[in-house]
C-alpha cells in the first residue's frame, strides 16, 4: 500500500527520485531511524537542503529511492505518533546515528512505543551510563598496574585494609609521568571513558555497544554466506550480496577499532596529550556509528527469523546499508559492489513481492515496535 | 573506599596481569549445559511411521465430516504392520532412532516407510479378499478408508515431506509468494509421476487455512486420477469446512484472560479467512451445497463473535481504562488492553465479510469513549502528581493516547496528544 501511494505521489512536485547508484556520503545516505510507521520501516532520515528533514525510502519495485520532505509525508500516509514525536526531538544540525539513537530512547522512554519499550529504553539509557563507568574502572585498573602496583601487592594491601592508599600512590606516579596535577587525573580518565563508552575496550576489557555490534555483524556475514551457499538461485544470490556488503562494513569497522585500540595501548601518551585526541576518538566513534547504522535491525531480523529466512532476507535486502562512495578505499570494491547491487535489484525486484493482503496497520506498527525493542536490547 | 571495593580492584588487577585467566574463568563458570535437544517427536518406530500423515492426526471426538485420522486407526494399522515386519530389522531401526534422538527423520523414514506401505497394502488386499478382518471392523469410523489413505501417504512420503518443508512449521499461516510458487512447482513435478491429489490432501492439513493450498493449486495439473485420489478430492470441501467447524467449536469455549482472548481472536480470524478463500475456490459437484454451508458458517461465526468475542474484547479494553481504577492499573493490563484493541482492529477488517460491522463499530465507540474519560481523569490527576506518581501519570496518559491511535488512527490520536500536550510537558519536565 505504501509503495502504491509513493508511486502515485511521484508526480507531485515535491517528490524527488534521484537515480544515483549509491549515496555520496553517510550524511546523504541518512540515518536508519527506528520508525514504527509501516511505510517507513525501510526508510532513512536526513537533513533537507533547505532545513528540516526529508525521508529517503527505497523503491521496492526497482532501483532508486523516493525523497519526501517530512512535513509532506502525511499526504502519502499518516506517520505514527511515535514517529512524529521522534522527529520533533531531532535537530537537523549535527544529526547522526548516535543522536538519533538518544532521541529514539527518549521517545520510547516516555511510552510512545509501548509500556514494555519504555522499560527497555530506560534500561538502555542506564546501560549507557554503566558502560562509561565500566570503561572508567578498566582504565583505572590498567593505570594502577602501570603505576607499579602488582596484583599480589594489591591483594595483600586489600587484606590489610590499606589498598586505597596503594592505589592512590600508583595513580600519583602516573600523574607524575603525565606531568599533571594528581587531582586532574580522575577527570581526564573520566573524559576519555566517556569518549570510549560506546566503543569499549578490547577483550577481556569492557566491550562497548558498537564493538559488540561489529562482532555480531561478522557473525551475520558468515550466517548469510552459508545460507546463500545452501539455498542457491536468486535468493542465494541476494543473500550472498548482503553478506558481502556486511563483510565490507565489518572490515572497515575492524580497522577503526584497531586504530582505537592502538591509541589505548599507548595510554600514557594519550592521556598526556588529552584532550588533543578527544576529537579524533569522538570522530572514530561517530565513524563506527555511521558504518554500523542500519545493521542492528538486520542482525536481529536474521537471528530471530524462522528456518525459512526469505521474509527476513527481503527486509534486509531492501534496506541494505550500502557504503557510500566517501567510504571507498583505494580499490574499486565499493563501486563494484554498488553496481552488482543495482543489477540484482533490477533482476530480483519482484522476487519478494507479496500480493496477499497485509496485516492490519496496528499489528504492523506493533511488530515494528517489538523489532526496535529487540534491536536495542540485543 | 570499602574493603569490598579494594578487593574487587585487586581482583581486576590480577586479570590485567594475566588476561588469559579472564577467558579461562569465563570457561570455568558453570555455563548452562547445551540446550536440551528439542526432538520433533518421541523417537520410536511407531512415531516415525506416523510422520508422513502426522498433520492428519486428530483427537476424538471429531466433527462428523472430519477428514482427520484418530490415533486408534494409526495404532491398528501399526499393529497389522508389525505382524508382517521382520522383528530384528525393526529392532535395529528402533535402536538407530534412539541413538539419533529423532534427528534423522527423513533418512530413517526412507528405510521404514516403504516397508510399512508394503505391509499395510498387503493387509488391505487380504481384507478385501476376506482373508483378514482387523481393518474391516466398523470402529473406529472410516477405518478402512483411512488405512488406504495411510498406505498412500506412506507411498508418497518423500513428496509429502518435501511439501511439509515448503509449508514450514505447523500450524502454517499465510503463504508468501515464494512458498506458493515452490509448492506449485513441487506438486507439478509429482503430478508428472503419479496422482498428486493424495499428497496435497495430506499436506493441506498442515495449514490453518487448507483452502489456501487448494487456491494456490487451482488450475494446476495434478496427474493421473486414481480411485483414492478421486475420493480424497471429493473430501476437499469437508476438509476445509471441518477446519472452520473446529475454529467455531473453539469459540464456544469461555474466554477468560489475555491468552484465551488472543487464542479466540486467532480462531475467529482463521475461520473468516477459510470461509473467504473457500467461497472463491473452483467448485465441485454440489457447488450449491458448499455455498450454502459457507453462508451458514459465516452466520455461525458472526453469532459467536457477537455473543462472546466482541464482548470479551470490549471488556478487556473498557475495564483496563476505567477512570476509577486506572491510576493503579498494572502494566500487564494496559498491554492486554492494547492487544484487545489491535484484535478489534483486525476483526474490523473482516467485519464486512462476516457481517459484524455493527457490533465491532459499537465496540470501538464504547472503547474510545472510555479512554477519553480516562484521559480527562488522568489530566486532572496530573495537577496534584509529583515525582513517581507524575511519571506514572504521564505513562498512562501516553498509553491512553496510543489506544486512541490503535482504535481510530494516528490523526485522531495526534489531536488528543495536542490537547494534552501542556500537561505532558509539565509531567516530563525534570523536577
Amino acid at each position: 500500500m505504501a509503495q502504491a501511494a509513493l508511486t502515485n505521489a511521484a508526480e507531485a512536485v515535491w517528490l524527488r527520485i534521484p537515480d544515483a547508484l549509491r549515496p555520496a556520503s553517510f550524511a546523504a545516505r541518512g540515518v536508519a531511524v527506528r520508525f514504527t510507521t509501516p511505510g517507513l520501516a525501510l526508510a532513512r532520515l536526513r537533513p533537507a537542503a533547505d532545513g528540516g528533514f526529508e525521508v529517503a525510502m527505497p523503491n521496492v519495485a526497482g532501483p532508486g529511492i523516493y525523497l519526501v520532505p517530512w512535513p509532506a509525508l502525511p499526504e502519502i500516509f499518516a506517520p505514527t505518533l511515535h514517529d512524529r514525536l521522534l522527529v520533533d526531538e531531532l535537530s537537523d544540525s549535527g544529526f547522526d546515528p548516535e543522536r538519533a539513537r538518544l532521541a529514539q530512547l527518549r521517545t520510547a522512554a516516555r511510552g510512545f512505543a509501548g509500556i514494555d519499550a519504555a522499560a527497555a529504553a530506560a534500561q538502555a539509557i542506564e546501560r549507557d551510563a554503566h558502560a562509561a563507568t565500566a570503561v572508567n574502572l578498566a582504565l583505572i585498573v590498567r593505570l594502577i598496574h602501570m603505576g607499579g602496583l602488582t596484583a599480589g601487592e594489591a591483594q595483600e594491601a586489600a587484606a590489610a585494609g590499606r589498598a586505597a592508599e596503594e592505589y592512590r600512590r600508583a595513580l600519583d606516579r602516573i600523574a607524575a609521568r603525565l606531568e599533571i596535577d594528581a587531582r586532574a587525573l580522575p577527570d581526564r580518565i573520566a573524559a576519555l571513558s566517556a569518549s570510549l563508552a560506546a566503543v569499549g575496550l578490547r577483550e577481556p576489557g569492557a566491550g562497548g555497544r558498537l564493538r559488540r555490534l561489529t562482532a555480531r555483524l561478522a557473525e551475520l556475514r558468515q550466517a548469510m554466506a552459508a545460507w546463500a551457499d545452501s539455498e542457491g538461485g536468486d535468493y542465494g544470490a541476494v543473500a550472498a550480496l548482503c553478506a558481502e556488503v556486511a563483510g565490507q562494513t565489518v572490515d572497515q569497522c575492524s580497522r577503526l577499532l584497531a586504530a582505537v585500540d592502538r591509541r589505548l595501548d599507548a595510554l600514557i601518551p594519550t592521556l598526556r596529550a588529552w584532550p588533543r585526541d578527544r576529537e579524533r576518538l569522538d570522530g572514530m566513534r561517530l565513524q563506527l556509528a555511521w558504518l554500523l547504522d542500519g545493521w542492528s535491525r538486520a542482525v536481529v531480523l536474521w537471528e530471530t527469523a524462522p528456518p525459512r529466512k526469505h521474509t527476513a532476507l527481503a527486509a534486509i535486502f531492501r534496506a541494505l546499508p550500502l557504503l557510500p562512495s566517501e567510504a571507498d578505499g583505494p580499490d574499486e570494491a565499493g563501486a563494484d559492489l554498488a553496481h552488482r547491487h543495482r543489477r540484482l535489484v533490477r533482476r530480483c525486484a519482484r522476487l519478494f513481492d507479496d500480493d496477499e493482503a497485509t496485516p492490519a496497520a496496528p499489528d504492523l506498527i506493533r511488530r515494528l515496535e517489538l523489532a526496535n525493542l529487540r534491536a536495542e536490547l540485543a | 573506599m570499602s574493603r569490598d571495593v579494594q578487593q574487587k580492584l585487586a581482583g581486576a588487577l590480577r586479570l590485567t596481569e594475566a588476561p588469559g585467566e579472564a577467558a579461562q574463568s569465563a570457561a570455568a563458570d558453570p555455563e548452562p549445559g547445551p540446550a536440551p535437544r528439542v526432538t520433533v517427536f518421541e523417537p520410536t518406530p511407531f512415531r516415525l511411521f506416523c510422520v508422513p500423515f502426522e498433520d492428519m492426526l486428530g483427537e476424538e471426538p471429531l466433527p462428523p465430516d472430519s477428514t482427520r485420522i484418530v490415533p486408534a486407526v494409526a495404532n491398528l494399522c501399526w499393529q497389522v504392520i508389525v505382524e508382517r515386519l521382520n522383528p530384528v530389522w525393526l529392532a535395529a531401526i528402533a535402536e538407530e532412532l534412539k541413538e539419533s534422538g529423532g534427528a534423522h527423520v527423513d533418512a530413517l523414514g526412507a528405510a521404514l516407510w516403504p516397508e510399512c506401505e508394503q505391509a499395510l497394502a498387503a493387509e488391505i488386499a487380504d481384507t478385501r479378499a476376506g482373508r483378514r478382518r482387523t481393518l474391516a471392523e466398523r470402529t473406529p469410523k472410516n477405518l478402512f478408508r483411512r488405512a488406504e489413505t495411510i498406505t498412500a501417504a506412506l507411498h508418497d512420503a518423500g513428496w509429502i515431506q518435501r511439501l511439509k518443508r515448503l509449508l514450514g512449521t505447523p500450524p502454517v499461516g499465510r503463504l508468501d509468494r515464494g512458498q506458493r510458487q515452490a509448492l506449485r512447482e513441487a506438486v507439478e513435478q509429482l503430478a508428472r509421476r503419479r496422482d498428486a491429489r493424495i499428497a496435497v490432501h495430506v499436506a493441506a492439513h498442515r495449514l490453518r487455512n487448507p483452502a489456501e493450498l487448494f487456491a494456490v493449486l487451482a488450475g494446476a495439473e495434478l496427474g493421473p486420477l486414481s480411485a483414492l485420489g478421486q475420493a480424497l478430492d471429493e473430501e476437499r470441501d469437508s476438509l476445509i469446512l471441518s477446519h472452520v467447524a473446529a475454529a467455531l467449536a473453539a469459540l464456544d469455549e469461555p474466554i477468560s484472560g489475555r491468552e484465551a482472548l488472543t487464542a479466540a481472536t486467532e480462531h475467529a480470524e482463521t475461520a473468516a479467512a477459510i470461509l473467504a478463500t473457500a467461497s472463491g475456490l473452483e467448485h465441485h459437484v454440489g457447488e450449491a451445497a458448499l455455498l450454502r454451508d459457507v453462508e451458514r458458517m459465516q452466520q455461525a461465526l458472526a453469532e459467536r463473535l457477537d455473543a462472546s468475542l466482541v464482548p470479551a474484547l470490549r471488556d478487556g479494553i473498557v475495564s483496563a481504562w476505567d477512570p476509577a481504577t486506572i491510576d493503579a492499573a498494572p502494566d500487564e493490563r494496559i498491554l492486554a488492553a492494547e492487544d484487545a484493541a489491535r484484535a478489534a482492529a483486525r476483526l474490523g477488517r473482516d467485519a464486512m465479510l462476516i457481517g459484524t460491522e455493527y457490533s465491532i463499530g459499537l465496540l470501538v465507540t464504547d472503547a474510545l469513549s472510555q479512554v477519553h474519560e480516562a484521559t480527562r481523569h488522568l489530566a486532572a490527576s496530573a495537577q496534584q502528581a509529583r515525582d513517581e506518581s507524575a511519571r506514572r501519570c504521564a505513562f498512562l496518559l501516553v498509553a491512553a493516547i496510543r489506544l486512541v491511535e490503535i482504535l481510530a488512527g494516528s490523526e485522531r490520536a495526534f489531536a488528543v496528544l495536542t490537547h494534552h500536550r501542556p500537561v505532558l510537558q509539565a509531567l516530563w519536565a525534570p523536577s
